[in-house]
């Protein structure tokens, strides 16, 4: 491929070879725990590009699915994203794991620059009709809140063992019966009842440590 | 614990009469029963109106910093000195109205210390972007003038460079009509450890390489 910026005289050009960006590892999701969040966010806290890496590795898709939902715009939501994760950056030396989880921590982040986004797309109004629109950015928030405890939801869910949120899936996005689980996957029926309410019990636990946290 | 019937079954709707009939009464006479129905039951509902794409969430865009690793090589990129300093920094104090604070040309300062980029390539000669940090922040502020508005299918990406094996993306952005636009990015290390910053246009091609398309670049030492 010829390169765009082919040196030219009377520079002295330095013509490189392809490369590679670097090598990271990625984090196991299914190993995350609140501990190893705290853990690497202290690392952010320090100058420390891996910590930063893991935590988005971690959060970044659950971030980006609620800022889609909530803004409905992807380019906008690309935007918020940046935002989400420069301010994780630079408040992470201030974030006290005593009062909440670091889900909850960048998620009520996420939460706030969207309703910034939101309420900046809401002109203000001018005449009585206008109240309507403040009505509106009220009725956004609460919706902004729902799609939060969603995607807080969905985000737990990748925290348990892939056999029971295989079969979770099955059941809540697919709508399968336990009966058509056992058969399409070819796990005897028994073990499905037993993984189902293993990882229902196992979610509500992660949730109910979530809501525990102050 | 253990009942006579299924909880999950109960709680999917699953039963058949005769069962039901047994899960009711104990839901009517054992409190453990009760109790764990009743701990399970809104967790069933908010899964049930979960939505499709939160089961599976897409890849969020790169990150400033931290991007993965290139699934394949392909591009080639050049790096060559700056243009001639004196004449970029010109006109970055004309294109950006920032005066004396470049005028030594990407120094130390009480405001911070600025990095100076000019146009490469095919970037217009009036484009220009100051990047700042300021002392003790993890921060860079990039304000960019001059720049086509992002073309369709692209956007702009700016990079700490040493050479195509040693580099590290700080973020991407658009730009507007303008083509100006003030931008902060985390630091994930000392600029000082890069011989270059470099602004590139890459396409949405889902590589997170460098594209090799420069526009902008400034010398960090």
């Amino acid at each position: 491929m010829p390169s765009v910026n082919a040196p030219s005289p009377p520079y002295d050009a330095v013509l490189l070879e392809p490369h590679d960006v670097g090598s990271q590892t990625p984090v196991s999701l299914l190993e995350w725990r609140g501990r190893r969040g705290r853990r690497l966010l202290s690392g952010v806290g320090r100058p420390d590009p891996d910590a930063l890496r893991a935590l988005y590795e971690e959060y970044g898709g659950t971030v980006f699915g609620f800022l889609v939902a909530t803004l409905r715009d992807r380019a906008a939501a690309e935007d918020v994203h940046q935002e989400v994760f420069l301010e994780v950056w630079r408040r992470s030396a201030g974030f006290d794991p005593s009062r909440g989880s670091v889900l909850s921590w960048i998620m009520t982040i996420a939460r706030s620059r969207a309703i910034d986004h939101l309420r900046k797309r809401v002109p203000e109004p001018h005449d009585p009709a206008g109240v309507a629109a403040l009505a509106d950015t009220e009725d956004a928030e609460g919706s902004t809140d729902a799609l939060l405890e969603q995607w807080r939801l969905a985000h737990l869910l990748r925290r348990l063992p892939k056999e029971e949120a295989l079969l979770l899936r099955m059941r809540f996005r697919d709508g399968l019966s336990q009966s058509e689980i056992a058969e399409r996957s070819g796990i005897p029926l028994g073990t499905v009842k037993m993984r189902m309410v293993q990882g229902l019990a196992r979610l509500r636990d992660m949730i109910e440590t979530e809501e525990r946290t102050p | 614990m253990s009942w006579p019937v299924d909880i999950a079954d109960y709680l999917l709707g699953e039963l058949d009469a005769d069962d039901r009939a047994v899960a009711e009464r104990l839901l009517r006479e054992d409190a453990s029963f009760r109790a764990e129905v009743e701990r399970l039951r809104p967790l069933i509902a908010r899964l049930e109106a979960l939505p499709r794409e939160a089961w599976e969430p897409e890849a969020p865009p790169p990150a400033p910093g931290i991007r993965a690793p290139r699934s394949h090589p392909s591009r080639r990129l050049v790096l060559r000195p700056l243009v001639a300093a004196a004449a970029s920094l010109l006109l970055l104090a004309a294109g950006l109205g920032i005066g004396l604070l470049v005028a030594d040309g990407g120094g130390g300062s009480a405001r911070g210390r600025t990095y100076a980029l000019a146009p490469l390539g095919d970037a217009p000669r009036s484009a220009a972007a100051v990047a700042t940090v300021t002392p003790g922040d993890r921060v860079l502020t990039l304000e960019v003038a001059g720049l086509p508005p992002s073309p369709e299918g692209s956007f702009y990406e700016l990079w700490l460079l040493n050479s195509p094996t040693d580099l590290v993306s700080l973020g991407s952005f658009r730009l507007p009509a303008s083509g100006h636009a003030t931008l902060s990015v985390p630091l994930p290390t000392a600029p000082e450890r890069f011989r270059f910053l470099d602004i590139s246009v890459e396409p949405v091609d889902g590589d997170p390489a460098h594209s090799g398309a420069s526009v902008l670049r400034g010398q960090t030492a």
